[in-house]
């Protein structure tokens, strides 16, 4: 392979030999160090061998030697190749430029990507990158290492806590990761903690702020849970009450469950239509096979070809119909209920946040009508406080009579 | 004086496990069917033709008969022959 490749590189000669001592010529050529091959004999005098360019000019004494003529054959390789080129000149020239072209092309950034921002505008890091010399078509050697990128770029946004860049073919890559800033704490402005529900205190705790009421209290909405004024009347400071206070509230439920259900179950066969769409028109391509069944729902799904973000009047519809069956699930009496509970507990769970079941009883419970009616009481332990500030620049006074009264 | 040094090599090839083709000067003929030939060791081209290609060797001869034969490459000490080779045959020297 490299010995064809050398031939070519170096141009060879295809002679043709009249001589009676070949043979000779051979051994004598070889023994100097020349390169030849394929060497045939043609006739009785006449032989017909190969030989590099350059060891043609070598040849010629010991052509001399052993009384051959030579005559030329045909020429080959890359210094033959080239002259023959010089007369189709244009044809080079396109060939170097679209090299040319292809090379420089290559080597320049054609898109630059910011990936991983949430925050940081897009348009801020591209600015940044374009100061670097970063940008569509600037040449990828005159970009600076990537250090001095991730350096300069975490140095001028406050927000990133890591910068990454790098080149993937002609696509410049910013990589950003952000600093996750705590959440700042509220400066609070004094307030109360005052119930929200109708409820027993089933327990307290208390961050700041004075308590006004015990466990097994009763509470009203409104009422101060706990107070932001503390001190005595003399002497007293308003502060943000802080805490939780979860109480026992009360819910009553009703419910309705069916005895008999008809689930929309499937069967599992489906049949499938495809459609071009084009425009407003959806031209039905495949699915005219017979449909086995006739009862069934149907699954739409429409695809648009897009280029960026504008959208092209062609596209493709998907159906799939699928068949489904009637059901009938009977329950007994008794499923129902276990079902009603399960539904009422989901719903006065729905309704409180944060809260768990402590008790619940069935108040009522009838049979109608193919249903079961059941009206059913929880106890729900819950968070029932809430915050309420505190206007009045001096309070104290008229808080204890709110109080009394 | 040529007997004792050559006796003296074989000597050495057979205590020392050495290929023979290196220390004797013998050639190393390698054959791909009968399209194919590579000699090593020869001594240079004796007799070239499309039947027939006789290379002489440090002892004796190697003819090679064939049809349509052609050198496809030739060093000083190697030669590499094409065609369709039908016969290989060793001339001793002794005969010549």
């Amino acid at each position: 392979m490299y010995d064809k490749f050398m031939e070519w590189w170096q141009g060879y000669l295809v002679l043709e030999i009249n001589g009676k001592q070949l043979e000779r010529l051979v051994n004598l050529a070889v023994g100097q160090g020349l390169t030849i091959w394929s060497i045939q004999k043609k006739g009785p005098d006449k032989g017909q061998l190969s030989i590099l360019l350059d060891d043609f000019y070598r040849l010629r004494p010991l052509l001399r030697k052993t009384d051959c003529r030579v005559r030329i054959l045909r020429r080959g390789g890359l210094p033959f190749f080239t002259v023959s080129m010089k007369k189709r000149i244009g044809f080079v020239a396109g060939i170097m430029i679209f090299l040319i072209g292809l090379y420089a092309f290559s080597g320049m950034i054609w898109t630059v990507e910011v990936v991983g921002n949430e925050e940081i505008e897009e348009a801020r890091v591209l600015e940044l990158a374009e100061q670097l010399g970063i940008e569509r078509g600037s040449f990828k050697f005159k970009v600076p290492p990537p250090e001095d990128v991730q350096q300069y770029l975490l140095q001028e946004m406050d927000r990133a806590s890591w910068i990454g860049f790098r080149i993937e073919g002609t696509r410049a890559i910013i990589q950003v990761v952000e600093k996750v800033v705590p959440e700042e704490q509220k400066d609070l402005n004094p307030r109360h903690l005052i119930a929200k529900k109708r409820a027993t205190i089933h327990e307290i705790f208390v961050e700041q702020g004075r308590p006004r009421v015990k466990v097994h209290d009763m509470v009203n909405p409104g009422d101060i849970l706990v107070s932001g004024i503390i001190g005595n009347e003399q002497n007293y400071d308003m502060i943000p009450a802080k805490g939780k206070i979860m109480g026992e509230v009360w819910y009553e439920t009703e419910v309705s469950v069916p005895l008999t259900m008809k689930p929309v179950q499937y069967t599992g066969e489906s049949h499938r239509n495809d459609y071009l769409l084009i425009g407003s028109y959806a031209v039905k391509i495949n699915g005219y096979d017979e449909i086995s069944f006739d009862q069934y729902e149907t699954e739409t799904e429409r695809k648009y070809l897009h280029v960026r973000d504008f959208r092209i009047p062609l596209g493709w519809k998907t159906e799939v119909l699928k068949e489904t069956r009637n059901q009938q699930i009977k329950m007994s009496e008794e499923e129902a209920v276990r079902l009603g509970i399960k539904m009422a507990r989901q719903d006065v769970l729905s309704r409180v946040k944060d809260g768990r079941i402590k008790k619940e009883k069935v108040l009522r419970k009838q049979l109608d009508n193919d249903k079961v009616y059941m009206k059913i009481h929880f106890a729900v332990i819950e968070e029932i406080s809430k915050e309420k500030p505190i206007l009045d620049p001096n309070p104290f006074e008229k808080n204890e009579t709110e109080n009394d009264g | 004086m040529k007997r004792w040094s050559h006796r003296f090599r074989k000597v050495i090839a057979d205590v020392l496990d050495l290929p023979q083709d290196v220390t004797l000067e013998m050639p190393r003929i390698t054959m791909i069917g009968q399209i194919q030939m590579y000699i090593e060791n020869h001594r240079g081209v004796l007799q070239f033709n499309e039947k027939e290609l006789r290379l002489l060797l440090t002892r004796g001869q190697l003819l090679i008969r064939g049809e349509n034969l052609v050198i496809q490459a030739i060093l000083p000490e190697e030669v590499l022959v094409a065609g369709k080779i039908s016969d290989v045959q060793y001339i001793d020297e002794d005969l010549d």
